[in-house]
């Protein structure tokens, strides 16, 4: 049985194309800076993401966010071309309830 | 299974990035790369192009961008280039041309500059291009990289202009508008910010799929040797 009063989430697995590495400190800016400036704070409090894992070196994160305000949070990751002044592409390559999941369907791809 | 086509790239000369280029398309998912090239472009260079993208994968289409000033210099090129190319775009600059490649059946896309005051997008034009089977194109590359008050204008456009145009039942195509890797995102990223300008997300992946894939086909039927005219289509084998 589902409890109603939990808010279901959703967690994404974020590919980074960068040639520099950067730290978690600047993935986070990025993100809100991104969500601020597409939905204001309001929108800002409603996505709440965070950053559950991020490993520079195989340029992967994942993030989590509630599960009734996906497109938006893909909408403000998609919308980020520059950390630090460089270049960067960040895409999701897939979105799943769990953290089990998302791991097994990400690295099986 | 869906197929996602990106019908905007604007391909770098170096072989090594265009590589780079057409292996990210691949790994995101997508099965047709419209490429925009120069109206004197060679055979070897669209070969090259062919190429690289079978290697990846990638179906290819050619692709050619017009901005013309007049009528005169739309009708002139569209009859001297219409042959050569797979999908013609024509960014209107003014109300004549809007109008003229809005009727035009020749005409596959019409876009307009991202920040022009007069965008010149209006109910008669989506009603000619709908009636003419020519679809509005939505540029993704400005939502990209304009940040504050120029963003909003350009979101601001884009939903007055995709309202227009659904009311109408005129096709939206998204396209990236991509000059490098960084700028390409996955169909779904792109329906994601699709959301901003209104659009639902199963419409937004319409236009990123079944539309430009459609207009692909439809053309690539067009320039076939069976094609006669619209209907009329060669069944028999020569003797």
């Amino acid at each position: 049985m589902i409890d109603r009063r939990i808010e279901r989430k959703r967690y994404i697995f974020l590919t980074i194309m960068r040639e520099q590495i950067f730290f978690q400190m600047d993935l986070k800016n990025a993100l809100w800076n991104a969500i601020l400036g597409l939905y204001g704070e309001n929108g800002a409090s409603r996505i709440n993401l965070r950053i559950i894992r991020f490993d520079p070196n195989a340029r992967f994160a994942i993030l989590r966010c509630p599960h009734k305000v996906i497109n938006q949070a893909r909408a403000a990751i998609a919308s980020i071309t520059k950390i630090n002044n460089e270049d960067v592409s960040l895409s999701v390559t897939r979105v799943s309830g769990t953290i089990k999941s998302l791991m097994k369907k990400s690295l099986l791809r | 299974m869906k197929r996602f086509a990106d019908l905007h790239l604007y391909p770098p000369v170096e072989k090594e990035n265009l590589t780079r280029i057409f292996n990210k398309y691949a790994k995101l998912g997508y099965d047709l790369v419209g490429v925009s090239l120069p109206i004197n472009v060679t055979k070897s260079r669209i070969q090259q192009l062919r190429r690289i993208c079978h290697h990846e994968g990638l179906d290819l289409a050619t692709r050619l961008d017009l901005v013309p000033r007049s009528v005169q210099d739309l009708t002139y090129i569209l009859r001297r280039t219409r042959y050569k190319f797979e999908i013609i775009s024509v960014t209107c600059v003014s109300k004549p041309v809007s109008r003229q490649a809005a009727k035009d059946r020749r005409v596959d896309l019409i876009s307009y500059r991202p920040y022009s005051r007069d965008r010149f997008f209006d109910i008669s034009t989506a009603k000619f291009a709908s009636e003419a089977l020519a679809a509005f194109e939505v540029n993704m590359a400005p939502l990209l990289y304009e940040k504050g008050i120029r963003r909003a204008k350009v979101i601001s456009n884009l939903r007055r202009e995709v309202r227009t145009a659904r009311k109408f039942n005129l096709r939206i195509v998204i396209s990236s508008g991509s000059t490098n890797e960084y700028s390409i995102r996955t169909p779904q990223d792109f329906a994601a910010l699709s959301t901003l300008f209104d659009l639902t997300p199963q419409q937004s992946l319409k236009a990123i799929s079944e539309v430009p894939i459609d207009l692909i086909e439809r053309n690539r039927k067009k320039q076939s040797q069976e094609y006669i005219a619209p209907g009329i289509h060669l069944r028999k084998e020569k003797i």
